[in-house]
């Protein structure tokens, strides 16, 4: 009997060798001593839980869930999982107010769309920001992202819907709250590119938000809905033979990973058709299944930043091979460091100083790169690069829509 | 996804290898599963330590009688020594500064105060020729309020044993006190990454005011993660010589090595795909075509030639269940005892013949599957049979000189 290869648990703590790997890499635990560390709040610390649930420690809550400790274990080791989990499994702190509307951006999302003028103006209004600040303890130095007042479905459902049935081929497009009620433009140039290359785009029978930020902010029913309708709509999408591919490698690794790990639903039938739209891309390429033409003139100056949740997929090889498909693009390394924000993480008023510390050297390196734009492929480092260096942040498949020489393409894939 | 050269395991083996390859003009990917145990190494690096039985003083000289299934027996003594020299080259090309690299072994310092040959140090270290012949007649041990890495008793019993006087010094900074808040996580990488030119300025001036007996002072190495910035800061700035002693785990002059070889590898172009793990690969007609590894998913990572620089247990480059020990990746032949009564001595501290298991290769570190040589896959570094690192003291050497050997072995092709 070979019972080494069936005795690991789910959270599986035990494979751990104490060789303290994970808190060399661990952005928190310098900016935060109050925070016990990955190898202490995870492994560690499962071992004491398991006995007794009085050994659970509320300042698990000051992990940001970046999972650069699992990238560096060398032994596996799901740290991050085994401390979100310990959270939502014995945390007896009653969930916020605040951090219920930080999580429920659909909702906010809604509302806000409907009123986008008044809301954009209100919440850049220094008095509110400082009522916020004081009754709900966001940060008054954060500001949140403007809402659109026509949100990403609306305009495709207006102006692209009925163009896609002319394609032979279709994915479907995980749009994502961001994209839907603060910036269409990039859902816009992810049906652009799409289409150039003769692919139309579908949306999601019904979408919700992915979940992530009412995993780590504990409203487990409410992300465990959300994520059954999603789970629902990607496996009707599945069976009609579409990948389903998100624009935010946070999404993505949590309908992928999250849902099975943090939520219990079983996603494995359709876990590899989830995909990230700049690897979908490449992979279009790289395969020989599309061509890309770009506009000779196009000229920029780039560096990539890696988001934590685009280095624990492993995914970032896919965006930096894209980016360098362009022939008037010139790539610059970033050094692969946490920027700090961690979606809600940081727009808390007990994490402010906290997240800019841990964005500090990042800051320092893109302002001394001398580039023109950062590319990422999430929303929230966006956020936060563009607060911390006022450099432009843009999607992979932007920089690419925007590089694109759309009737060239077109062309060459027979469109 | 196409590379000229795959390399399976990014420690100090995979890392030397991917560089040598790199600077030889190939595209090389390095795939790692997980951060490597260069992580633990402790800033002395040795090609060869022992016999067996006694500690040697001239590696090069006492390589001749060296078991046939040894690496360094398979490179053949004719090519070592200059291999050697050009790892000690590529390695100060990263910006790691080794100092020594002769005929003889060189002794350093360990942290429990025992007295080890190795052949070359990064210069953080202290090293001497001879256990009997101690630099200093007094030194200064200095440790921080509150790190409990550190052990200056260890390190003044050994000393003290050899007649060196030993003195204690307790340093701190405003910055080090707020780090206390959390003792556990009170780590040397930790303090590494926190430590500020104040905090420099305030141990300096403390080390400058200790007894003047003190002729050089001995400090856990708590000094440049990333580079050397606050090292040399110091060193300017204490008017008499400083030395460090490694900490583990986990080691700052390790996870230095480990971020100064990966940025120079990827300087060079080099692909680095870290916490990422090879699932199996395709070997058809002696060669293996392609390798898969789980973030990827169908995505093959193809190319010319394949290294397994994956590491021995410790690593998970060879693993052990009751019913056999076996190479988890490809299921390559492995030597290794049958009965596991005959894995392991009697005797903890003895030699213990499982530390001798790894990948069978032929002279020029080729694997092989079923009995089959796979003519596009080399091992090197740990994963080899017929190194035990332990009881020779050859572990750094055997990663360092295979990786070049077989790195050259490629690039002739």
């Amino acid at each position: 009997m070979i019972y080494q290869d069936t005795n690991i648990s789910t959270n599986n703590f035990e494979q751990c060798k104490k060789c303290t790997i994970c808190t060399v890499y661990c952005p928190v635990t310098i900016v935060n001593p109050l925070y016990p560390g990955p190898k202490l709040a995870g492994p560690d610390g499962e071992r004491y839980r398991l006995k007794n649930a009085r050994f659970f420690n509320e300042a698990l809550k000051y992990c940001l869930n970046c999972k650069r400790c699992e990238v560096a274990c060398p032994s596996n080791v799901r740290i991050g999982d085994i401390i979100q989990s310990a959270r939502l499994k014995y945390s007896k702190s009653p969930v916020k107010l605040r951090d219920i509307m930080l999580a429920s951006t659909d909702v906010m999302g809604t509302v806000a769309t409907h009123m986008a003028p008044v809301v954009n103006t209100s919440l850049r209004m220094p008095v509110v920001k400082k009522l916020l600040d004081a009754t709900l303890a966001i940060d008054s130095h954060r500001t949140f992202p403007s809402y659109a007042s026509q949100t990403f479905v609306k305009w495709f459902e207006k102006e692209a819907a009925a163009k896609q049935d002319s394609f032979n081929r279709h994915v479907a497009y995980f749009h994502g709250c961001y994209v839907n009620y603060n910036y269409p433009a990039l859902g816009r140039d992810f049906v652009k590119v799409m289409n150039a290359c003769g692919i139309g785009v579908r949306l999601l029978e019904k979408e919700r938000c992915c979940g992530v930020a009412k995993i780590v902010n504990r409203m487990t029913a409410p992300a465990r809905r959300d994520a059954a309708i999603n789970l629902k709509s990607i496996r009707a999408a599945v069976a009609d033979g579409m990948q389903v591919v998100g624009t935010s490698s946070t999404c993505i690794l949590t309908m992928r990973d999250e849902y099975p790990n943090l939520l219990g639903l079983d996603n494995a039938d359709v876990a590899d058709c989830i995909n990230l739209a700049s690897r979908y891309l490449f992979q279009l390429v790289d395969e020989g299944r599309v061509k890309l033409a770009f506009r000779p003139e196009y000229r920029v100056r780039v560096a990539y930043h890696a988001p934590c949740h685009m280095e624990k997929l492993g995914w970032t090889i896919y965006s930096t091979s894209l980016l360098r498909m362009i022939p008037g693009l010139e790539f610059v390394s970033l050094p692969s460091q946490c920027c700090g924000l961690a979606g809600t993480y940081g727009f808390k008023k007990e994490n402010y100083n906290a997240s800019q510390e841990i964005g500090r050297q990042l800051f320092d390196a893109i302002q001394r790169s001398g580039v023109d734009t950062v590319a990422t492929d999430c929303e929230t480092c966006k956020w936060q690069i563009e607060q911390g260096t006022g450099i432009t942040v843009r999607n992979p498949i932007s920089i690419i829509a925007e590089a694109l020489d759309v009737e060239k393409t077109r062309t060459l894939n027979n469109i | 996804m196409r590379f000229q050269s795959v390399i399976i395991g990014g420690g100090l083996s995979g890392l030397v290898a991917g560089i040598r390859l790199a600077e030889g003009g190939q595209k090389v990917a390095i795939v790692s599963s997980g951060q490597s145990t260069l992580h633990f190494f402790s800033g002395s690096l040795d090609l060869l330590g022992s016999d067996g039985r006694a500690e040697i003083l001239c590696p090069f000289d006492a390589m001749s009688s060296l078991a046939p299934a040894h690496p360094y027996s398979k490179i053949g003594m004719s090519r070592i020594r200059s291999l050697a020299g050009e790892g000690l080259d590529l390695l100060n090309r990263c910006g790691l500064r080794f100092i020594g690299g002769g005929n003889a072994n060189r002794y350093h310092l360990t942290p429990f105060g025992v007295m080890k040959p190795s052949w070359i140090a990064m210069d953080d270290c202290l090293t001497f020729d001879s256990p009997e012949n101690f630099p200093y007649k007094t030194v200064g041990i200095a440790n921080i309020c509150g790190f409990l890495d550190f052990y200056p008793q260890f390190l003044s019993l050994g000393l003290e044993k050899k007649g060196v006087t030993c003195l204690t010094i307790s340093l701190t900074s405003p910055q080090l006190q707020a780090m206390r808040k959390s003792s556990t996580e009170m780590r040397a990488p930790n303090i590494a990454r926190i430590m500020s030119a104040e905090t420099v300025d305030c141990m300096a001036r403390t080390l400058n005011e200790a007894d003047s007996e003190i002729e050089a002072f001995l400090l856990p190495a708590i000094f440049g993660m990333t580079d050397t910035v606050a090292l040399d800061d110091l060193r300017a700035k204490v008017r008499r010589p400083v030395f460090f002693i490694p900490t583990m785990p986990t080691s700052v002059l390790g996870v230095r090595s480990q971020i100064m070889l990966r940025s120079c590898f990827q300087r060079l172009g080099g692909t680095y795909l870290l916490g990422d793990n090879v699932t199996g690969g395709d070997i058809s007609d002696g060669q293996l075509r392609y390798v898969t590894t789980a973030n990827l998913g169908s995505d093959r990572l193809e190319a010319d030639n394949f290294i397994l620089a994956s590491g021995s247990f410790l690593s998970h480059g060879i693993k052990s269940v009751p019913e056999r020990i076996y190479e988890p990746v490809f299921d390559l032949d492995i030597t290794s005892e049958s009965s596991r009564s005959r894995w392991f001595g009697d005797d903890f501290y003895e030699t213990q013949p499982y530390m001798d298991f790894g990948v069978v290769s032929d002279k020029d570190f080729r694997l092989s599957h079923s009995g089959h040589t796979i003519s596009n896959l080399y091992g090197v570094g740990a994963v080899l049979e017929g190194c035990d690192a332990i009881t020779l003291g050859c572990g750094g050497g055997v990663a360092l000189l295979t990786a070049i050997h077989v790195a050259d072995t490629i690039l002739k092709q």
